[in-house]
């Protein structure tokens, strides 16, 4: 007879219990926990050991690659002047030297670099002969003994030593991690005496830009703009831009959920973020500067931090409240899953100049100009969901103050080329027009009436995002400083790419000769430009077409004369501009006499610079 | 009656149990002992590997010049912590090893120091070890395990001993008397785990084609 499992009262319960199939069903559970007990105590530390073992295994795998990946990123360049031998790390990490090898008296010497800082700290001037240390920028020395050590040079530091004995000859220097650099006479040109090229990449963050000892530039003029500290050098029409919040180390997704929807831009600027394209450690990261479509588009964007969950709805929140637009600035973004095509997807269409583009991942690098939906382009939007390094949100705000120029740059490597440009731009969502053309025929150029650059149109609303500069935002290699006894001409190769919103061109712009951008020779004593190379309006223009966008990197080479001065010394500054505002301003930098020509907004970026000395001879 | 039956028969299910429960625990603890002998061991070794092959990993050895008999090497490692080490130089030949070669290792002992400046270099200090107690693994294979010198012959090698840190030492190596067939010379470092010598770093110093 089968068991009745029903439970009616103790008495009851106590017979079913009793029932034989029972008793053995909870030995063989009491055996079986026994049993796999046993085997969890013999197994479960085999199986933490080993997991430890392979973890440790992994670690070791990593610190070898690692030092792999080092060793290809290090680069030493010698360069000889005269009788003074340059070390230079032109590479982008900081560089352990040991040994410089050199042929002496017939016999080839190895020498100990640290030994500049022992003959140093003892006044034993002999103890280096015949090599002396006259100079250096960014030179560490790293103790490890009582007179034993090494020296780091800094990216772009350098060592600058004296050959006291013409017999000298110079074979390379060795690293600590054992790259060897050889010097090579046959990379002197027979020009002039000899010609040396040394790369500079400005790329980096603002922050690594007031940083780096090798570059000056004015921290006014790239703080982050907040109330009561707006920095200086920039206007726009009508407001002025402050950094509103900033994230480090946040998840962000564009949805209100976790799966990502469209969010609307104006302008989309994508690329790798400038230190991972040098590195290329891990899974693709990102950086991505987005500008305002127009109000109304109620696209979100989420921000995870440690301290919570923040929700932005940037076109219709940040256009109110004496709001008038926004930027945002995601640095490091790293997909959540590269092989997920929604966390960094784009769509880009305009119809009306055939353009319909999807893009994922790398696919999605370049800038992408929507242009306020003046053409057709309510299909264009991005997706994003991952984790970034930083997230700022800069907004407009009412006013006529004068503000810095971090809003206007970012640092991202667009072209995949492993090296990131430095970007100011000042386009953000519209290019403007004239209503007649040709405009000549129709009317004089201030007479003729246009829509404006940069401005969008929502529900009869009109929002400016017209911005310019005050003054110029100068870059100053000082640390690449041109002697006028040993140089008598610098040549500086610049590759850049440049774009304008001024819908047809010239025909809107009645003063094309003002400057965008320029290189200059500076006196390093007195500040005084010597010599120059300015890029005008009229001259870039032809570089590149507003609509469809298009723009092309460029290379321009700028021959600078090194005044024969005897013993001056110079340097390199650049200088960047928006030199046009839709008014013009009166001393208290009020609008005065609007306008809707000549007020262009641009793109000009820097990929890198190659300075080439020419020996006076 | 009935009382003391069902009493009995509870009883000697108890024991049963207890019986049954004792004896696993018994076997339990002698499967336990077993595999814990047999996993000590195995722990030594893979212990004794990642200690090798984190070793092997923070070394860096480089040859900066050769000419003729004397070769000069970098080595360093990458972390700044003293490790003692053992160096030693062996001759091959396509399948065979030659341990029977006489050689100089130097430390650098100046700022400046000249390759053939005697006085600049310092001889190493060395101590002399069995070939049975030195084990090596093949230079060209990642896998291959550790086996001892012995295999190529009995008798005692001079190793000499250097201690290494993050600041690269610079040695002068000079061969004196190498056997004609040798193609290849290979400065091979050592570390000393217990009373024997093991591989961590492997540098050709010489190829015939030189």
């Amino acid at each position: 007879m089968k068991p009745k499992l029903v439970l009616i009262g103790n008495k009851m319960l106590r017979k079913v219990l009793n029932r034989e199939f029972l008793r053995k069903a909870v030995s063989a559970v009491i055996g079986a926990i026994i049993i796999a007990g046993v085997f969890i105590i013999i197994l479960f530390p085999l199986m933490s050991y080993t997991m430890n073992a392979f973890q440790r295994q992994e670690q070791m795998f990593q610190a070898s690659r690692s030092l792999e990946i080092q060793k290809t990123l290090e680069n030493i360049e010698l360069r000889k002047v005269g009788n003074i031998l340059y070390i230079n790390n032109t590479g982008p990490i900081r560089t352990g030297i040991k040994y410089l090898i050199i042929k002496y008296r017939g016999d080839t010497y190895f020498v100990d670099i640290y030994g500049f800082r022992v003959a140093d700290e003892q006044g034993d001037e002999d103890l280096m002969y015949p090599l002396k240390l006259i100079g250096q920028e960014g030179m560490v020395n790293i103790s490890t003994g009582l007179e034993s050590g090494y020296v780091i040079l800094e990216p772009e530091g350098y060592m600058k030593i004296q050959i006291e004995e013409e017999s000298v000859e110079i074979f390379g220097v060795v690293t600590t991690l054992g790259n060897y650099f050889p010097y090579k006479e046959e990379t002197y040109a027979e020009i002039a005496g000899s010609v040396i090229v040394q790369p500079i990449v400005i790329a980096g963050t603002l922050e690594e830009l007031v940083s780096r000892p090798d570059i000056s530039v004015n921290e006014e003029y790239v703080k982050e703009p907040k109330e009561g500290e707006l920095g200086k050098g920039m206007r726009r029409y009508g407001a002025y831009m402050i950094l509103y919040e900033e994230y480090e180390d946040v998840d962000i997704v564009t949805s209100e959920s976790d799966d990502p929807e469209p969010f609307w831009f104006g302008a989309a600027y994508i690329g790798l973020e400038a230190h991972w394209t040098r590195t290329r450690e891990g899974s693709p990261k990102y950086t991505i500067m987005l500008t305002p479509y127009r109000p109304g588009f109620l696209s979100v964007i989420k921000i995870k931090s440690k301290e919570g969950e923040k929700i932005f709805t940037p076109d219709s929140e940040f256009f109110k409240n004496g709001m008038k637009g926004w930027r945002i600035v995601i640095e490091g973004f790293k997909p959540e899953d590269p092989e997920n095509p929604d966390h960094l997807r784009l769509r880009y269409v305009s119809e009306s100049h055939g353009i319909d583009v999807e893009a994922t991942g790398f696919n999605t690098l370049g800038i992408w100009w929507i242009y306020g939906g003046r053409d057709v382009v309510d299909e264009s939007w991005i997706k994003l969901k991952g984790h970034a390094d930083k997230v700022k949100i800069y907004v407009a705000k009412s006013g006529n103050n004068q503000f810095s120029y971090a809003p206007f740059f970012v640092s991202m490597d667009i072209d995949n080329n492993g090296i990131a440009e430095f970007i100011f731009m000042t386009e953000d969502s519209g290019y403007g027009f004239p209503f007649f053309y040709p405009v000549s025929a129709e009317c004089l150029i201030n007479e003729c009436g246009y829509y404006g650059n940069d401005y969008v149109v929502s529900n009869n609303d009109v929002y400016y995002f017209v911005d310019w500069s005050v003054r110029p935002f100068w870059i100053n290699l000082t640390g690449y400083q041109i002697s006028s006894d040993d140089y008598a001409m610098v040549q500086v190769a610049i590759r850049l790419y440049f774009h304008d919103n001024i819908g047809y061109d010239t025909d809107e712009v009645e003063h094309t000769d003002r400057v965008l951008f320029g290189v200059y020779l500076i006196d390093a004593e007195t500040g005084e430009i010597v010599s120059s190379r300015e890029f005008i309006y009229q001259e870039l223009d032809d570089l590149e077409d507003t609509y469809p966008p298009h723009h092309s990197f460029f290379i321009q080479t700028i021959s600078l004369i090194v005044p024969a001065t005897p013993g001056k010394t110079y340097y390199i500054g650049i200088a960047f501009q928006d030199p046009y505002s839709n008014c013009e301003v009166d001393s208290d930098l009020n609008c005065e006499d609007y306008a809707y020509y000549d007020d262009g907004d641009f793109i000009t970026a820097i990929e890198w610079l190659g300075v080439a000395y020419y020996a006076r001879p | 009656m009935l009382g003391l039956k069902k009493l009995g028969k509870g009883q000697g299910t108890l024991i049963a149990t207890i019986i049954l429960v004792g004896m696993t625990i018994i076997i339990g603890l002698a499967v336990l002992a077993l595999f814990s002998s047999q996993a000590a061991a195995q722990r030594e070794n893979v212990n004794k590997d990642l200690f090798l092959a984190e070793q092997s990993a923070k070394l860096t050895l480089y040859r900066l010049y050769s000419s003729g008999n004397v070769h000069v090497v970098q080595i360093a490692r990458t972390e700044d912590t003293p490790l003692k080490i053992y160096l030693l130089i062996i001759g091959e030949s396509p399948g065979q090893f030659y341990l029977n070669i006489n050689y100089d290792i130097e430390l650098a002992k100046d700022y400046m120091v000249g390759m053939n400046e005697d006085t600049d270099w310092e001889l190493l200090s060395s101590s002399t070890v069995a070939t049975y107690e030195i084990y090596y693994r093949d230079p060209r294979s990642s896998t291959a395990s550790y086996s001892p010198l012995s295999a190529w012959g009995l008798g005692t090698e001079d190793l000499y001993e250097l201690t290494i840190d993050a600041t690269p030492k610079l040695l002068r190596i000079t061969i004196s008397d190498m056997p004609e067939d040798v193609n290849t010379l290979w400065l091979i470092v050592l570390v000393k785990l217990g009373s024997n010598y093991y591989s961590i770093g492997y540098l050709p110093i010489y190829y015939a084609t030189d």
